[in-house]
């Protein structure tokens, strides 16, 4: 997970200078929330899916360790193997270590958040593995030697005239950049082509089903199936929290994956992958056909093997951080199954995008996963970056209370001596004056009649001294000419 | 690995023992989701609708016969002279292979072999075929689905690497939804190594939230409902 060099206030003010961002966020985030919002009102049983699909996360997480046994036994008795990394390093290593015993050179990558997390493209490229990125929006990043900005759609923060500048040190024409279409055309054949020639093929997983030792892997591209079909080797990388129960589980979270994301039912392909391909072991394909005579030699000799697919699974289930939320005041964030809409629906993150969290997890959900899985320290401005509006548990398809978490994360800020003197001066101030009413309307009187002559159309664009901090990247409300006190007795109680 | 293995589930077990979730009721797993929705009665519709929704193209065909003139009316029109076929019996219409040969159209099986060079010659051999042919092996009508399992004879990169999806679907394959399918093959996942639900053609919007089709996928999808 890569810190910014830049701290963050540095960052968000970067982010609200830059107009075109501001552009892309607002056309970005406005349509994703319409997509889901239309997706749910049409969705009947909305609220009831998401109560049951919210119980079943409860159950999953409160008996991890069991359904992670299980899902273990299931994968190796349809023949894949499972890895288990405590850490980043050690997930890079196992990953790194499959690629040499299988003699891969070139890999092709589907969108994974955990290779994100454990910055997975640097080991590999360090252990002579090439690794492409196959999701438009994840080569983008890697062709831009960027970081992707929204969980869901990486490239939110780009616009089409960023993309043509980089598809033509690629080798585009001006035809191949003279619309989306032709630009994702030009992707298409490019990425196609690393596609075919391939050793290994690396993934993320929505969802591990326990009872199967099934894979489920989510995507609208089909780079996702691709990924997982075409080369000889599948190395699938896990959240160790991913896990539902059952296929019916699964079935209740996908009803709200789709349409919490985007806005879609399903996303066009909804891949399970139940181990690798059947019946056909090692080099034995070998012989397999080259044209519609040898199809028959090759049913022939292969019995009932499967058709295609990919020779060996290996799915590593990464922990790095996960298991010590569990039982904590955070284990909550653990139910996230990973739909973006929080960050869509988030003022915050509206405003400064997804870079200027400084984490691969932006939004309300990183502000609480990223100090979780890595501490507080170097994190603690992130729990602040919201109004605690509460619009991400109201969007949230499994009603997870990012709110509480945020404010149980500056308690503890607090506590570790990581909020800023300054702040923590004005909350002991505030906390005085609270308990004594006539100093506290005396301080009411006079921080009205003081932002009233600082406003203009009552809002503060800077506050004067240290106070400034606040509107370096907000305005500040003039109080009220009348205190809340004042007109409580004026009607007369 | 071992310790991987050793160090994650210890962690995992000692923290569940620390202390209890967050206030979310009940750790019991709640069952199965009992919808209250009533199943519409003609699913042939419904799975029409969302399939057109998605813009994918549906043939409603009278029998075997007419959906084989309709199949080679689509390879016509894309000028394939060479289909990505699944095996005559799993493509839901008795007889299409046959008319397919008889066209003069070359079926090309979705075999992949196993060692290195020669799956890299087999997928640059293949990988120009213009139209993919599949059966299904259900229909899901809310989503708009085709549910595909692998197998012998029943590859996934028919549906996967030409631009061109045409699948074929018996009307008795229509269920309700991905829960009613799941209710009828409860041993899905022992059938084959992969069940891959299609809805729709292959889209991005990556790039300014512009839909785009057919990024990596078949950008065009052709479902032909017999009966």
């Amino acid at each position: 997970m890569t810190s910014s060099p830049l701290n963050f206030y540095t960052r968000v003010d970067r982010a609200l200078r830059d107009p075109a961002l501001g552009a892309a966020m607002e056309r970005a985030t406005k349509k994703l929330v319409s997509g889901r919002e239309a997706g749910m009102a049409a969705f009947p049983e909305a609220d009831a899916v998401r109560d049951h699909a919210r119980r079943i996360r409860a159950h999953t997480i409160g008996k991890l360790g069991h359904y992670l046994r299980q899902f273990e036994t299931a994968v190796h008795a349809r023949g894949g193997h499972v890895h288990w990394a405590e850490t980043a390093e050690q997930a890079v290593a196992i990953v790194a270590e499959i690629a040499s015993q299988h003699g891969v050179r070139t890999a092709v990558k589907s969108k994974s958040m955990v290779s994100e997390e454990i910055d997975l493209n640097a080991a590999l490229a360090r252990a002579g593995v090439d690794v492409l990125e196959t999701d438009l929006g994840e080569f983008i990043v890697q062709v831009d030697k960027d970081h992707p900005s929204h969980i869901v759609a990486p490239i939110i923060h780009k616009n089409r005239h960023d993309i043509a500048k980089s598809f033509r040190g690629l080798g585009a024409t001006d035809d191949d950049v003279i619309d989306v279409p032709q630009m994702t055309a030009f992707a298409r054949r490019l990425l196609r082509a690393g596609f075919l020639k391939a050793d290994m093929g690396i993934s993320g997983g929505n969802f591990g089903v326990a009872e199967t030792g099934s894979l489920c892997i989510c995507t609208n591209e089909g780079n996702g199936r691709l990924t997982t079909t075409l080369p000889r080797v599948h190395v699938a990388l896990m959240g160790i929290e991913r896990l539902v129960p059952t296929l019916s589980d699964l079935d209740v979270m996908l009803q709200l994956l789709g349409r919490s994301a985007t806005g879609q039912k399903l996303t066009v392909y909804t891949n399970i992958i139940s181990g690798p391909r059947r019946g056909a072991q090692g080099a034995t394909g070998a012989t397999g056909a080259t044209g519609a005579q040898g199809a028959q030699g090759a049913q022939g000799a292969q019995g009932a093997a499967e058709s295609d697919g990919p020779e060996h699974l290996h799915i590593v289930l990464v922990d790095n951080g996960r298991s010590g939320l569990l039982g904590g005041e955070l284990a909550e964030i653990l139910y996230c199954i990973r739909c973006g809409a929080c960050l869509n629906a988030c003022p915050v993150y509206q405003q400064v995008g997804g870079h200027a969290y400084g984490s691969v997890y932006p939004g309300p959900v990183g502000a609480v996963l990223t100090p979780g899985l890595r501490g507080l320290a170097g994190w603690e401005e992130l729990p602040q970056a919201s109004s605690l509006c509460g619009a991400c548990r109201e969007i949230c398809p499994v009603r997870i209370d990012i709110p509480r978490m945020l404010l149980s994360l500056r308690a503890e800020s607090t506590r570790l001596r990581l909020t800023p003197a300054w702040a923590t001066f004005g909350l002991w101030l505030l906390g005085r004056l609270a308990v004594r009413p006539r100093a506290f309307r005396g301080a009411q009187r006079l921080a009205a009649r003081a932002t009233r002559l600082l406003a203009r159309d009552g809002w503060i664009r800077k506050l004067p001294g240290h106070l400034s901090a606040w509107t370096r990247q907000r305005d500040f409300p003039a109080f009220a000419s009348e205190t809340f006190m004042q007109r409580w007795e004026r009607r007369g109680r | 690995m071992t310790d991987g293995r050793f160090n994650v589930l210890s962690t995992i077990d000692r923290q569940l023992r620390r202390g209890t979730l967050p206030p979310s009721g009940s750790l019991q797993h709640p069952g199965g989701f009992a919808s209250r929705q009533a199943a519409p009665v003609d699913l042939v519709a419904q799975i029409t609708r969302e399939l057109e929704a998605l813009a994918v193209t549906v043939h409603h065909e009278a029998d075997d016969r007419a959906a084989t003139a309709r199949v080679l009316a689509l390879f016509d029109e894309r000028g394939a002279s060479r289909v990505l076929a699944w095996d005559p019996e799993w493509l839901n219409c008795p007889g299409l292979s046959n008319a397919i040969d008889a066209h003069g159209i070359g079926r090309e099986p979705c075999w992949l072999p196993a060692g290195a060079s020669e799956r890299r010659a087999r997928l640059a051999a293949i990988d120009d075929v213009r139209v993919g042919l599949t059966g299904a092996l259900a229909g899901l009508a809310d989503t708009g689905s085709l549910a595909l399992v692998s197998g012998p004879g029943r590859g996934r990169i028919a549906s996967l690497l030409p631009p061109v999806h045409v699948a074929v679907l018996r009307a008795d394959q229509i269920v309700p939804s991905f829960g009613a399918f799941l209710a009828a093959h409860p041993h899905v996942a022992d059938e084959g190594s992969n069940l891959v639900l299609i809805t729709g053609p292959s889209r991005t919007a990556d790039i300014e939230m512009t839909l785009t089709r057919g990024v990596h996928g078949p950008g065009h999808v052709h479902v032909v409902i017999i009966g």
